[in-house]
């Protein structure tokens, strides 16, 4: 990513840009921070808040007409906030002290004809700026145009008040100045750089300018007219947009007089409409406060009430959605930022590696975004940039890849015609994790393809991959694809059914020449309503789509076609669909960041309170680990399956999630691994009565240890069958510590990378793991 | 650089030829960076002595460092 690349993809984030009342203000004044000062009752806050952009204050802030409500969001809901009396609210409350910090005196000077608001505005500006301001008024007073001019609005006292800040500041006055003559142009010329002509100050001159009308032409957003150094401004029915002239004049003097361009970067000034979005979806509607009085504008009390209708405009759309974009306290433009950065460090901490290998690359984020902002495509395009310059943390995805190899080794892999046949029309892949999830839904799942679909339906155990796409490992990804692609070849190009919403995706989009269909899909054309009748799922259920999903409205749709076949009552969860939000397996998340892919589920289960149902086995898992009740759509559609699920051995629990398979268990780490080879040896025994290969030496360990262990183990990431070649190792080698009070072991093994510490005591036939720990420095030397 | 010592006391002895572990100098290597720590072990089989609370507590610190870097 280059500084151009990071531009154009911050520029996609409108987090940043102005809420439109500020945009649509000819001045700029920050209204938002206004009314939230205002909403807390700090009326200095609010003072400060108009001192940095509004000149004159005392006087503007009264007469202000506000075309800032015509923009105001609040006026789709209710009435515009009335930015211009909360305006006048604050300036008539004490005005604090300021402390002004005036710049170095420069050594040019600007004459400016008439004391109407543009002129007043402009010398305000320019004086602050450091440049001598002489002011001519031909009236007997400065700032003459402005008396009586808006009554009670505007009583003189609060004129009074700003005129003297003027002269305090150093603006030099003439007052009863003759002005209107070529003669004056010309004099002032000689003696000044540059000479304003307020045109809001009633004044008739007879300048050599370039007229139209009687009125002297001049440049709308420049203020110049047809000599250099002579600009005009003022001439607006609306008394904010004089002053806003007035001060564009000053800023094109000030480039004028530092020999700048003229024009350049400018684009923004003046009111323009922002690109910010904010969304009003759940905004109750509120009219406006009625002032107590009319002049006096509102009470303090008053104020507050109004300021707290303002929406504070922003839009943090995809914050709002996403528990991970919120966790860590940005939005896509400061991340983007920040992974720039990261990328660019050439020795030193990475502190983004998190960020960056956490995300989910779901998509939600750019399905909620008014400019779709590729979060999902920056963080793995820079996880693939990691991988390639060698930087990727390996704890980052290393199990995940782990688990990935093991889906493709030969205690997973399988592929095979229908028994008995040596053709197939269709395969089903139903995806490694339904397999991990409930194997028992697979073998339902085959038989039913097979007798309803066609015979000549071939299975395939394995993984599409993806974990490794997730990782930013291009080559690995490639690889396993390939060899999904290679059997998939030799079985004779038979049409993929696969039940796995990411497999799906995943073929379609990287290997388009493979043939693959949706198991949802297919489902609909074979079942009609009433095949299948959901057992515990009496409530209505609210539908998970999977992140895989978004892009695929045909599966969603098919997903609750059999939903309905089913007789259960479907609810919509808020964010469905192609906004549907990920269940924290996405990205990996569940290897980089557990803590956050825990929060992540908790938050999309508590988006509603009724049984969720899931048509992903690993959305439909991750959920349930949260403790909320899910089921899975096979459990609706094959009820009698559900038995098959759990662990053999555990009756008890094999009854209960026949009963409501939506409080089955989440598996394991372990458990699942452990089902993937079940299944496999199951199926090549009941099915093509092979005998399936022996297990492996470490396999036939058998392991007790208390329940909280076991969880402890899932928490850090150690596999039973981690510990079984440890104990394994240390039983063969000796390799091993003695604790001759307790009878116990402590030994140590690096299968791969990480090294695994377990201490553990043989029981009976049996050995009881007490405790297991595990790190990834290696000790050169030690029992490998 | 100072030796860091990580040598608390213990009831673990070699399994292998009952020897009690004793302190002694050994090299961790993380990422291609190399540490010489002071670890428990057995002078005798090689073997060393790395605690739960070393490898869930300062080593793992290190190793998200490293991994940073």
């Amino acid at each position: 990513m280059d500084q151009q690349q990071l531009r154009d993809l911050e520029a996609k984030c409108v987090q940043e840009l102005s809420p439109q009342c500020k945009a649509g203000c000819p001045l700029h004044v920050d209204a938002r921070s206004l009314c939230a000062s205002l909403a807390t009752g700090d009326f200095d806050a609010a003072w400060q808040v108009l001192l940095k952009t509004l000149p004159l204050p005392g006087v503007l802030a009264r007469i202000c007409d506000g075309p800032c409500r015509q923009q105001c969001l609040r006026g789709k809901a209710g009435d515009p906030v009335q930015i211009h009396l909360l305006e006048r609210s604050v300036v008539q409350r004490p005005r604090p002290r300021q402390r002004s910090l005036a710049m170095p005196a420069r050594d040019k000077a600007v004459a400016v004809a008439g004391s109407g608001l543009s002129g007043l505005v402009l010398a305000s500006d320019l004086k602050r700026k450091g440049y001598t301001v002489t002011l001519f008024e031909p009236g007997p007073r400065l700032g003459h145009p402005l008396y009586g001019r808006f009554g009670e609005l505007l009583p003189d006292a609060a004129i009074d008040e700003e005129m003297s800040a003027l002269e305090d500041a150093g603006v030099v006055v003439h007052t009863g100045a003759e002005v209107s003559d070529g003669a004056f142009m010309d004099g002032a010329l000689a003696s000044f750089d540059a000479l304003y002509l307020c045109l809001d100050a009633g004044l008739e001159v007879a300048w050599p300018l370039r007229m139209e009308q009687g009125a002297p032409v001049y440049d709308e957003m420049l203020g110049t007219t047809s000599l250099s150094r002579v600009l005009a401004g003022g001439d607006s029915a609306s008394p904010v947009e004089r002053a806003a002239q007035g001060r564009r004049a000053a800023n094109t003097i000030d480039r004028l007089l530092q020999g700048v361009s003229l024009s350049a970067e400018r684009s923004d000034q003046g009111a323009y409409r922002s690109r910010l979005y904010t969304s009003l979806a759940k905004v109750p509607s509120l009219p406006a406060v009625v002032p107590a009085d009319p002049i006096e504008g509102f009470s303090p009390q008053q104020a507050a009430y109004e300021a707290e209708r303002c929406l504070q405009c922003e839009c943090l759309e995809c914050v709002k959605a996403c528990a991970y974009l919120a966790h860590y306290k940005g939005y896509p433009k400061t991340y983007a930022r920040q992974i720039y950065n990261n990328l660019a460090i050439v020795k030193g901490h990475r502190q983004a590696n998190q960020l960056i290998n956490s995300c989910m690359l779901c998509g939600q984020c750019s399905a909620l975004c008014p400019h779709d902002f590729p979060m999902a495509e920056l963080c793995l395009e820079t996880r693939q940039s990691m991988v390639a310059e060698g930087i990727m943390p390996p704890s980052a995805f290393d199990f995940a890849l782990e688990d990935l190899r093991f889906s493709s080794s030969s205690e997973f892999f399988l592929f095979r015609h229908a028994p008995g046949r040596d053709a197939s029309t269709y395969l089903l892949f139903p995806g490694c994790q339904l397999c991990a999830s409930s194997p028992g839904h697979v073998e339902v799942l085959y038989q039913w393809l097979r007798e309803n679909v066609s015979q000549a339906t071939g299975l395939g155990l394995g993984c599409c991959g993806v974990p490794a796409h997730w990782a930013g490992e291009r080559g690995c990804f490639e690889r396993e694809l390939d060899r999904v692609r290679q059997e998939w070849e030799r079985l004779g190009k038979p049409t993929i059914i696969t039940a796995c919403a990411t497999c799906l995706s995943t073929f379609q989009e990287y290997a388009p020449d493979v043939a693959v269909a949706g198991l949802w899909n297919i489902m609909t054309g074979y079942l009609s309503p009433g095949d299948a009748s959901p057992r515990g799922a009496k409530k209505p259920v609210a539908v998970h789509d999977p992140c895989a999903a978004r892009h695929n409205p045909v599966l969603r749709h098919s997903a609750r076609r059999l939903l309905s076949h089913t007789g259960v009552k479907v609810r919509e969860l808020e964010l469905a669909h192609e906004q549907t939000s990920c269940c924290g397996y996405g990205g990996l998340m569940y290897s980089s960041n557990p803590a956050l892919a825990k929060k992540v589920a908790e938050k999309r289960v508590s988006e509603s309170k009724a049984d969720f149902v899931a048509y992903c086995a690993m959305c439909r898992d991750n959920l349930a680990a949260t403790g909320k009740r899910v089921y899975h759509l096979l459990d609706l559609l094959f009820p009698e399956a559900a038995k098959s699920h759990l662990p053999p051995g555990n009756s008890k629990s094999n009854n209960s999630a026949q009963e409501d398979p939506a409080a089955r268990p989440a598996p394991g780490f372990s458990q699942r691994q452990e089902n993937k080879a079940d299944l496999r040896r199951r199926l090549l025994k009941t099915l093509w009565q092979e005998e399936p290969p022996p297990m492996q030496a470490h396999q036939h360990l058998d392991l007790v240890m208390e329940p909280g262990l076991q969880e402890l183990l899932e928490e850090r990431r150690i596999l039973l069958n981690d510990l079984r070649r440890v104990i394994l190792h240390a039983e063969r080698t000796g390799q091993k510590l003695a604790d001759a009070k307790t009878g116990r072991f402590l030994a140590y093994h690096q299968p791969v990378r990480v090294t695994y510490w377990v201490e553990y005591a043989p029981e009976g036939e049996s050995f009881r793991v007490y405790n297991a720990y595990s790190h990834r420095m290696t000790i050169p030397g030690g029992p490998a | 650089m100072s030796l860091l010592s990580f040598t608390p006391d213990t009831d673990w002895t070699c399994g292998k030829c009952g020897g009690k572990l004793t302190p002694s100098p050994v090299d961790v290597e993380y990422l291609g960076n190399v540490f010489n720590v002071e670890l428990l072990g057995c002078a005798k089989c090689g073997l060393v002595l790395i605690p739960e609370d070393l490898a869930l507590g300062k080593m793992f610190e290190v190793e998200q460092l490293l991994e940073d870097k």
